[in-house]
């Protein structure tokens, strides 16, 4: 059992140690003094982090639903009326099954679905209206949704919410509902019970679910080919650039940009296990 | 609890039983104040990623961008033509997708037939024979042969087949012991590879004995830099570009793929139809494309053999 594990980890090890030995400093250096890849970088982190930010808005309140609306919860509600009861988990399995949809699809059919969707009349009115926005406001240039920085957002968006509203579900469901209930038997109403009780508990888990959903949109790459397209200085994140690059025959510039996203994953799975560790310490000295 | 009896606490949540007051007045819950920190962060960030665009502001609305679908054998010349034709034109080129030329080709069919949303106006190739199928009538309102390329058989300079030399597919398939990869059907180079195997008889035999069939003829090159294979079939551009990446050549020609040296393809720029009015900006850049001293000489210092333009190099 352990083999098996040492040998996936070897596996990783050796994947990391492979690139950063095939890759040539001077490539490295010669690639980051291109101002595409300067901007592509920017251009990862920016859109990461707001992908990121949005996620949690959605995550927080849908996984607390979720884990406090379970199985149980719904028969102690319904617990005379079988066919409400029914109707109640049957809507809730179907919810549970929407939002699993992004993980399972093939990133490119989210592209698809994305391009597919902004086709439609409602979406060209939105694509126009936020191209309007961008016009009004000082940037003419971005034209839209489709093909431009919004799109990229969207694209990372719609993948990484899906995993951060798993991790914030499974936070959710460790922590027991039982402060919250007492807190509003002493006049708490349901929003401060969930304010002030279960999401300073939930703290750790935001923290996981937000390093996910900005992990899941840095490497996010399929959907932002598709939808965003990969056009220099416009819409290129560092995803793109390792594939313009592989493209354009430039394999030690491929590995070199491959690089710089493999440091930046483990940057932030370090300040992540770090932010972990100091919360758990701080709960072990309360206990 | 704690011990003050007036006072219970749950949490962070802190409540006087006494007053029946849930919370004290004044207080600000933190969820409110995170919300509003997020969406602050949101637009800051927002602001920043349209800020660092360096077109964003500039870029008036009238301007024509003309997406290009590019064949990944052919980007390299083309990117740079396309930088060469935004500093003097007023017009702005965009590289939208690059890769196999049927891939590529299936993209803009598939947003021309389906009234998708596509920045696509020029659909620039080296596959010929793909833009007179049937299948893509109607969806190019004119094409213009830009400049030849010719299919090699490649090794890689350092690898243990260096030395080796192959007169054509044929001589490759013979040779045993040698793991060979070709571009698939979707690419330009594998279609001709495949037509070069069926003039001389041997096409269920290369497709039975390839290692590999990349994607794209850019994939293939990789393979064989990274000496994952012996040898592969791609064009004779292809490996000047990948040599031109360093100092000491990484590939070498081992002989053409077709043993006669006849067969070639042909890089052409495609303006794709709209059904509103067609793109001045498509033109002109195709029109750049094929001038002698512009695309003529950029192509020429990419390996490719630009064609002198004739009445019959473009059609309608």
């Amino acid at each position: 059992m352990c083999g098996f594990g040492a040998m996936y980890l070897g596996l990783i090890v050796a994947m990391v140690v492979a690139d950063y030995q095939y890759a040539n400093w001077s490539d490295l250096r010669e690639l980051l003094s291109e101002p595409s890849v300067r901007f592509s970088i920017w251009l990862s982190l920016i859109t990461c982090t707001i992908s990121a930010i949005l996620s949690m808005w959605v995550a927080i309140p849908t996984g607390y639903v979720l884990a406090r609306v379970g199985r149980d919860s719904i028969t102690r509600r319904f617990a005379n009326r079988g066919l409400a009861r029914r109707c109640f988990h049957a809507l809730r399995y179907a919810i549970d099954t929407l939002l699993d949809i992004p993980i399972v699809l093939p990133p490119l059919v989210v592209g698809i679905s994305l391009l597919v969707l902004f086709q439609t009349p409602v979406g060209r009115s939105i694509d126009t209206a936020v191209g309007d926005f961008f016009a009004m406001i000082g940037f003419p240039g971005i034209r839209g949704i489709t093909y431009e920085i919004p799109a990229i957002i969207l694209a990372q968006f719609t993948v990484a919410a899906a995993f951060a509203i798993r991790t914030m579900r499974d936070t959710f469901e460790q922590i027991s509902p039982r402060p919250e209930q007492i807190a509003t038997t002493l006049g708490a109403s349901h929003y401060q019970a969930f304010a002030n009780v279960a999401l300073p508990q939930s703290k750790i888990g935001c923290v996981a679910a937000f390093t996910l959903a900005w992990a899941r949109s840095l490497g996010e790459f399929g959907p932002i080919l598709i939808f965003a397209g990969t056009t220099q200085m416009k819409t290129e994140v560092l995803s793109t650039t390792v594939y313009l690059n592989f493209q354009l025959g430039n394999l030690q510039g491929a590995v070199a940009a491959s690089l710089v996203l493999l440091t930046l994953a483990i940057v932030v799975l370090l300040v992540t296990r770090f932010i972990t560790l100091i919360g758990d310490a701080q709960r072990g000295v309360i206990a | 609890m704690h011990g003050n009896p007036k006072t219970a606490s749950v949490g962070n949540l802190k409540l006087n039983i006494a007053k029946q007051s849930p919370v004290r007045p004044g207080l600000v819950s933190n969820l409110l104040l995170a919300a509003i920190g997020s969406i602050v962060a949101i637009g800051f960030l927002g602001y920043l990623a349209v800020l660092i665009r360096p077109d964003a502001s500039t870029a008036a609305v009238s301007v024509d961008v003309v997406g290009v679908y590019c064949a990944a054998g052919v980007a390299q010349p083309v990117k740079q033509l396309a930088d060469s034709f935004n500093n003097q034109s007023d017009y702005r080129i965009e590289i939208s997708r690059i890769g196999g030329s049927g891939e590529l080709a299936g993209q803009i069919k598939l947003e021309s037939e389906s009234d998708l949303l596509s920045p696509a106006r020029l659909f620039i190739t080296n596959d010929e024979q793909l833009l007179s199928q049937t299948s893509m009538q109607g969806i190019f309102e004119s094409q213009i042969a830009l400049a030849v390329q010719r299919p090699v058989i490649a090794v890689s300079a350092e690898g243990a087949k260096n030395g080796i030399e192959l007169a054509g597919i044929p001589a490759l398939l013979q040779e045993s012991g040698i793991k060979f990869g070709v571009a698939s059907k979707r690419a330009a180079v594998g279609s001709l590879a495949r037509k070069i195997a069926a003039d001389h008889n041997v096409l269920s035999r290369l497709e039975s004995s390839k290692t590999l069939d990349a994607e794209n003829v850019m994939v293939l090159a990789q393979a064989l830099v990274t000496k994952s294979i012996d040898a592969a079939v791609i064009w004779d551009t292809t490996l000047k570009q990948i040599n031109e990446q360093s100092e000491s050549p990484i590939l070498k020609t081992a002989g053409p793929a077709d043993p006669d040296d006849k067969t070639s393809g042909n890089v052409t720029v495609a303006i794709v139809a709209t059904s509103g009015k067609p793109s001045p900006g498509a033109k002109a850049f195709a029109d750049f494309l094929k001038a002698k001293k512009f695309g003529g000489k950029v192509f020429k210092r990419f390996g490719f053999d630009p064609i002198e333009q004739t009445s019959s190099n473009s059609s309608q």
